[in-house]
């Protein structure tokens, strides 16, 4: 299969997707920072009830809260964008690139069937798709790509 | 891996012939064979837009550092010395080290917060190198370096965009 009918065919589900940081609409600031830290994920979806109604990111943390006068007390919906732009778990890995590329977005939170927050895919989940791909040509390289060893490995 | 010059059989991945001493390295890597694979193989970092710098000292305090980064509208800062690059200051870096703690931003220097010696990359290393890094060292940007100075980031949306771009969907 190419590249392309990968892209449009394979389902975002297939792809290895992390845990996504998930609070309550209610949830602090603060609440959303760890759990993004306990995810090691760069955004959180804030939920009612399992639906998706914001996003909070790193960017939002950056541009709103950082340096700024707003304590970490402080409501997550009132940093958070509303209604953010989402997909399907059924969706392709070609639907969120374009999306990614036409909201210049680096998070795209997913629902499942039932319109509940299910998983968020972020760029880098794309960019190891690709890895994967091309494991020849993208993932077998030495760790420094000039490298030239001057003996045979083993012994 | 059969020797193309004198048909010996030489174990895989060995860079010389063991029989008649011919360089075998280049026969290791895959041979693009068009599209997407022939882009990623043969154009270089350069042929991906570069984000624009915010460029820093690791003396500069992290509310100074900040106000950068939203003046640029980037997500990150390089931090240079003496012109060359020793750190990245990024929103991850903010999140994990920064929020929510009790901290004078005003005080605290970059250099407490900084991600040290990160990955780099040149400008002529092929666009698989980056994808490789990227997948591999789980990192969202990467400085693109000159004899050790910093000239531009590359983001994984950028590499994205560039691959969508020569997937064959984008029309």
């Amino acid at each position: 299969m190419s590249i392309a009918d990968k892209l449009s065919k394979v389902k975002i589900r297939r792809l290895p997707l992390r845990q996504p940081a998930m609070v309550e609409r209610g949830a602090s600031i603060r609440e959303a920072v760890e759990a993004m830290k306990a995810s090691r994920l760069g955004c959180a979806l804030v939920c009612e009830q399992g639906k998706l109604v914001g996003l909070f990111t790193e960017r939002d943390l950056l541009n709103k809260v950082i340096g700024e006068s707003v304590n970490y007390s402080t409501p997550v919906e009132q940093v958070m964008t509303f209604g953010p732009a989402h997909l399907s778990l059924d969706d392709s890995v070609y639907s969120a690139m374009r999306m990614m590329r036409e909201g210049d977005y680096r998070n795209v939170p997913l629902v499942d069937a039932e319109g509940s927050a299910a998983g968020v895919v972020t760029v880098r989940d794309l960019v190891s798709y690709f890895a994967e791909h091309f494991p020849k040509e993208a993932l077998n390289l030495p760790p420094d790509h000039d490298q030239l060893m001057l003996s045979a490995e083993g012994a | 891996m059969i020797c193309p010059y004198c048909g010996h059989n030489n174990l895989d991945g060995v860079d010389t012939c063991e029989e008649c001493v011919h360089d075998l390295s280049d026969f290791d890597v895959p041979a693009a064979t068009g599209g997407l694979q022939m882009h990623i193989m043969e154009d270089t970092i350069g042929h991906i837009p570069y984000d624009r710098l915010a460029l820093i000292s690791p003396s500069d305090s992290v509310a100074h550092a900040v106000s950068r980064i939203k003046t640029i509208g980037i997500g990150q800062a390089v931090v240079v010395e003496d012109g060359k690059l020793v750190g990245i200051l990024t929103e991850r870096d903010l999140l994990n080290k920064v929020a929510g703690r009790e901290m004078d931003l005003n005080t605290l220097p970059v250099s407490e917060v900084m991600t040290k010696r990160p990955e780099t990359i040149g400008e002529r290393d092929p666009i698989r190198v980056i994808i490789n890094k990227m997948a591999v060292g789980e990192y969202r940007h990467v400085p693109i370096v000159r004899d050790g100075r910093p000239v531009g980031i590359i983001s994984a949306k950028a590499v994205a965009n560039y691959i969508l771009k020569h997937s064959g969907l984008d029309f």
